[in-house]
């Protein structure tokens, strides 16, 4: 019986770190009852899952929402396994609002893309994702790192595959292959990791440097290199506008934004151990991982908003934008300050708005043109619906990061974070990485003002069938997330004030 | 004792080496799976050697017996009718070979690089089963946890995926 009690031991330790992973357990909670009321019920399938995924998430933003305000500090737990500082928490704030976001589009599109029987797993995949991503911050060990990356790319795939059509699986199995070479890379990067330090904590890394030997930088880049594959940064970004272009619209306003921030936060972690534990990040000699990072986002950032000028189909569009923004964010990440964390933050929440925002407009057009997304289906909209004109406008501005709008301020409080930390250290690479966002933002303005100008200055089409149903809902929503998007202009210190507050390591 | 050791290892690895040659040169993809085969086997042989059990019969179990009978049961059911041997082709040889090279040397170089004698340690191997078991379910809990909905994931996508036929427009 004493060996017994021995062996239970950690384990009664280990339950009382389930405290702070209530959130997850809500959502895993969740995750199981969809899947069951799947098979089960058979009368009004759809409302009863959609009630029951709505009422989840919820419980998951009011169990987050407390665990925001009673974290005070970092904390590491499960044996040191997890961590969790309230940076991590806010982002589960943002993913809980983009999960019910894309919850309540998949209901708007009333299953056109999925056959009514499927609403279950595409639940169940959706709140899978959303408790990948929320896990994936708080990841402190790179078994645990590795398994949540492979957690995020798995339902990715699925949610791609969904709509069960020809460019749909076309999308998929080019994200199922980048992926599995993305994991197949960052996994040998792992192995050269845990081979150079002798341990699989992240916070172990500058034990490698006794050793001092090129393979942990090269372990290091690897493991990069699949970080970025999962927030699609260059040169990671291939499959992103076929997969974007097959997936159902409001699986990406999950897709594109969870796993990125979630992926982006992860970074953070990582480029400041490596900043503290001054590890020489040296593959190449004069050559540190700032000007590495510094070097791709510049080439994302020019690179995206370039090829997002020859897209005529939204869909294609906005993916080369997601990955345009994705490079904005990982500048935010070189700052690595506090001011720079909450700059990054209020990106993350401001692009969440912005995107859910747009592929609600993608929904409204699809239904004109019969799942053709092609950008000429704005022609002369807002002759008929001027609301609509007006609202969309707002977006795009917000897009492109002009006043009145919160994109503004996120890009304004952004390059800022950069300015500051060129000021303090004088490296020549955040001046670079300063000029090409604001070229790269000029550049958005030519692609993203092609909607309004389309609605606006282009004769409606004959031939085309007029916006059949825009209902009230459509225009509450579009409204909502308009005027969320202005409050976050005219009283950005709302949330900046909040963001200011959280408590960081650094 | 210790010779007997070096000799087996020079013994798999050469073997490793020889079948994964093998493999990439062949153009009958039965004898590219059969090659991984043996590749695989002498893997499994080296992990021995350097006092890895767990790690030695999880590659026999996983690689061997699932994933090569699986690769050899599909390229069996799907050879052609006629009997034809199933070819692969490769493509941009020079470009792939030129990186191959190029890896190997950084890899070497890099590999050289490193004072191993550093993290030598004389300590007996001993078996390892036995406390994975036991640390797969207490710290590492949260791991195994996760593997688990991982695969139940993968098992709802898989389904849902195979359960359909391609809708025609």
């Amino acid at each position: 019986m004493e060996i017994q009690s021995n062996i239970l031991d950690p384990i009664f330790s280990l339950s009382q770190d389930l405290n702070y992973f209530r959130p997850e357990l809500v959502l895993l909670i969740c995750l199981f009852v969809c899947f069951f009321a799947d098979l089960l019920i058979k009368k009004n399938k759809g409302l009863w899952l959609s009630s029951l995924a709505i009422s989840g998430v919820l419980a998951y933003l009011w169990f987050s929402y407390t665990q925001f305000i009673g974290l005070e500090e970092e904390v590491y737990f499960m044996s040191d396994l997890m961590r969790l500082e309230r940076s991590i928490v806010f982002v589960k704030l943002i993913f809980g609002v983009t999960t019910l976001g894309a919850i309540i589009l998949a209901i708007k599109t009333k299953w056109i893309q999925i056959p009514l029987s499927h609403t279950g797993e595409y639940y169940f995949m959706l709140i899978a994702l959303l408790l990948g991503s929320v896990l994936l911050p708080m990841a402190n060990n790179w078994l645990v790192f590795f398994l949540l990356m492979e957690f995020l790319s798995i339902t990715g795939y699925i949610i791609t595959s969904f709509n069960r059509d020809k460019s749909s699986y076309e999308g998929a199995i080019k994200y199922l292959l980048f992926g599995a070479a993305a994991s197949a890379i960052m996994l040998y990067g792992i192995s050269l990791i845990y081979g150079m330090t002798g341990s699989m904590s992240i916070g172990d890394l500058a034990n490698g440097m006794e050793l001092d030997s090129g393979l942990l930088s090269l372990g290091l880049l690897f493991v990069l290199l699949g970080i970025f594959f999962k927030i699609a940064l260059f040169p990671m970004h291939v499959w992103l506008p076929s997969a974007y272009q097959g997936a159902p619209s409001s699986g990406i306003v999950l897709l594109s934004v969870a796993p990125k921030v979630a992926a982006l936060l992860f970074l953070w972690h990582l480029t400041s151990i490596i900043e503290l534990g001054k590890i020489g990040f040296d593959l190449l000699p004069m050559f540190q991982w700032q000007q590495m990072i510094g070097i791709l986002a510049i080439i994302t950032m020019l690179g995206a908003n370039a090829a997002a000028l020859w897209q005529t189909n939204v869909k294609r569009l906005l993916a080369w934008s997601s990955v345009g923004h994705g490079g904005f964010m990982l500048a935010g990440v070189l700052t690595l300050s506090a001011f720079g964390q909450s700059t990054l933050l209020f990106y993350a929440s401001v692009y969440a708005l912005m995107n859910m925002g747009a592929f609600l407009l993608v929904l409204l057009i699809k239904k004109r043109t019969q799942n053709e997304e092609d950008i000429n289906a704005f022609r002369g909209l807002a002759s008929l619906h001027p609301f609509l004109g007006v609202l969309v406008t707002l977006l795009m501005l917000s897009f492109i990061g002009l006043p009145p709008t919160g994109g503004f301020m996120a890009k304004f409080l952004l390059f800022s974070a950069i300015w500051d930390t060129y000021q303090q250290s004088g490296e020549p690479i955040y001046i670079w990485v300063f000029a090409a966002g604001l070229f790269s933002s000029v550049i958005s303005l030519f692609y993203y003002m092609k909607i309004p100008y389309l609605m606006y200055f282009k004769p409606l089409n004959s031939k085309d069938p007029k916006l059949v149903s825009l209902k009230s809902l459509d225009y509450l929503m579009m409204f909502l997330i308009v005027v969320a998007l202005m409050v976050l202009f005219f009283k950005a210190n709302w949330l900046m004030n909040i963001l200011n507050s959280l408590n960081f390591a650094l | 004792m210790s010779d007997m050791i070096t000799i087996a290892f020079y013994l798999f690895a050469g073997l490793s080496i020889i079948s994964g040659i093998f493999m990439i040169f062949t153009k009958n993809i039965l004898y590219a799976a059969f090659a991984l085969m043996f590749c695989f086997l002498s893997l499994a042989g080296i992990y021995v050697l350097l006092g890895a059990d767990f790690v030695a019969i999880t590659q026999l179990l996983v690689y061997v017996g699932g994933v090569l009978v699986l690769l050899i049961f599909g390229v069996m059911l799907t050879v052609r009718v006629e009997g034809k041997s199933l070819q692969t082709g490769s493509h941009l040889k020079w470009g792939g070979a030129l990186i191959g090279i190029l890896w190997i040397g950084i890899l070497v170089q890099l590999i050289l690089q490193v004072d191993w004698t550093a993290v030598m340690t004389d300590q007996p191997i001993e078996a390892s089963v036995n406390s994975i078991g036991k640390l797969l379910l207490s710290k590492y809990v949260i791991v195994f946890e996760l593997a688990g909905l991982l695969l139940l994931i993968g098992l709802v996508g898989a389904a849902y995926i195979a359960g359909a036929k391609i809708r025609t427009k």
